[in-house]
């Protein structure tokens, strides 16, 4: 008796294998084979010769092309249907994002400011400041300030107008740095 | 390795495809065209015949890109279209069954089994032959289950076939082919 139900099982194992193999059967079916297959020689056996098939056709090596001939192949294929689709180069997404986000703002921007133009009192002209040689100068001057140790032999007039240039161009490089 | 690359390089290189890039077609295709041309040459048993139907294959995929479904596997679409181009050729020709075998000899390298090379060598040839006496249909599903690696589900979807035609094919194939082992006593120990 458990052998014709064996039998009937093994039947219907037949019919199965091939989903069974992909897996594509319910778990509790893919489950009940596998217990079936634990104790039961003649479906081994028959899961076995399929795959034995199978990796005998696996091992018969592949048949030969010249791989120049090949890429000959390929890139007259290519050209038979270059003229059918053009490339587009793609644009990359966080480019298409950033131009969502900021075109819309900088056009709200541009038009905010053309109803309320700021304005500026940048109109004066600024004599071109030449930074090295200010800075050399204002150099020597501290030089000869610091040698002169005696201020008081130092006439007061020239102290004056030294530190007055000093002024003017420690000045003139601040206001040249806040523009 | 094969599954880093169908995860992160192929997505990749197919988008590009769609968008029309023919280097990346090239890229993808490279993957492929020992296998494709392969399976080609076993459905047409002729492997200048499969040279071409390798290139229409080529320029179909190419063309037909603009409706490739992400959702499916890249292979079972490459060898669904291949396997139809195949199909086309040999109604066209009207092959009935084996006509003049081209496959190539294969080679084998170790020159001390010869003994074994030998018996290797006509086993392969031998199950050649056996695939090649296959009725078209049951060919046609035992190389696609072979070469492109698809679920029965899949190969049923490509070639427009119920599940239980496919598995009816398979069936019988495998049952010719199983005998061809027998003969080598690959079964038994
Ligand atoms: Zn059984």
């Amino acid at each position: 008796m458990i052998s014709t139900n064996n039998e009937k099982l093994c039947e219907r194992f037949d019919d199965e294998i091939w989903l069974y193999l992909d897996g594509e059967l319910a778990k509790t079916e893919m489950a009940s084979w596998e217990n079936h297959l634990k104790k039961c020689a003649s479906c081994q056996k028959r899961l076995l010769e399929i795959k034995s098939v199978e990796l005998a056709y696996k091992n018969v090596p592949a048949v030969k092309f010249d791989a120049k001939q090949l890429q000959k192949q390929i890139s007259r294929a290519e050209n038979t249907v270059a003229s059918t689709r053009r490339y587009q180069p793609p644009v990359p997404p966080i480019f298409k994002v950033l131009g969502g986000i900021l075109l819309p703002i900088a056009a709200a921007v541009m038009f905010y400011l053309r109803l309320h133009p700021v304005e500026t009192e940048q109109n004066y002209n600024w004599e071109p400041i030449n930074f090295q040689q200010t800075i050399t100068e204002i150099d020597s001057s501290l030089n000869a300030l610091s040698s002169d140790l005696l201020w008081a032999e130092t006439g007061e007039s020239a102290w004056d107008e030294m530190r007055m240039d000093l002024e003017y161009r420690i000045e003139d490089i601040s206001e040249a740095l806040k523009e | 390795m094969m599954q880093l690359r169908t995860k992160y390089l192929e997505p990749k290189l197919i988008s590009q495809c769609i968008m029309g890039d023919p280097h990346a077609y090239s890229r993808l295709i490279a993957h492929y065209q020992q296998n494709l041309l392969t399976f080609l040459t076993r459905m047409c048993n002729d492997k200048n015949q499969a040279e071409d139907l390798f290139q229409e294959t080529l320029i179909k995929v190419w063309r037909n890109f603009p409706k490739y479904d992400h959702r499916h596997k890249f292979s079972a679409w490459l060898f669904g279209i291949a396997r139809n181009v195949a199909i086309d050729a040999l109604r066209k020709k009207k092959v009935h069954s084996v006509i003049n075998y081209t496959d190539e000899v294969p080679e084998y390298s170790d020159p001390h089994d010869v003994a074994g090379e030998v018996e290797a060598e006509e086993l392969h040839n031998d199950l050649l032959d056996a695939i090649n006496k296959l009725p078209e249909k049951q060919r046609e599903i035992f190389l696609l289950r072979q070469h492109s690696h698809m679920s029965f589900r899949e190969i049923a979807a490509a070639t427009n076939q119920p599940l239980n035609t496919v598995l009816g094919h398979m069936h019988y194939a495998m049952t010719k082919l199983k005998k061809v082992l027998r003969d080598y006593d690959i079964n038994e120990q």
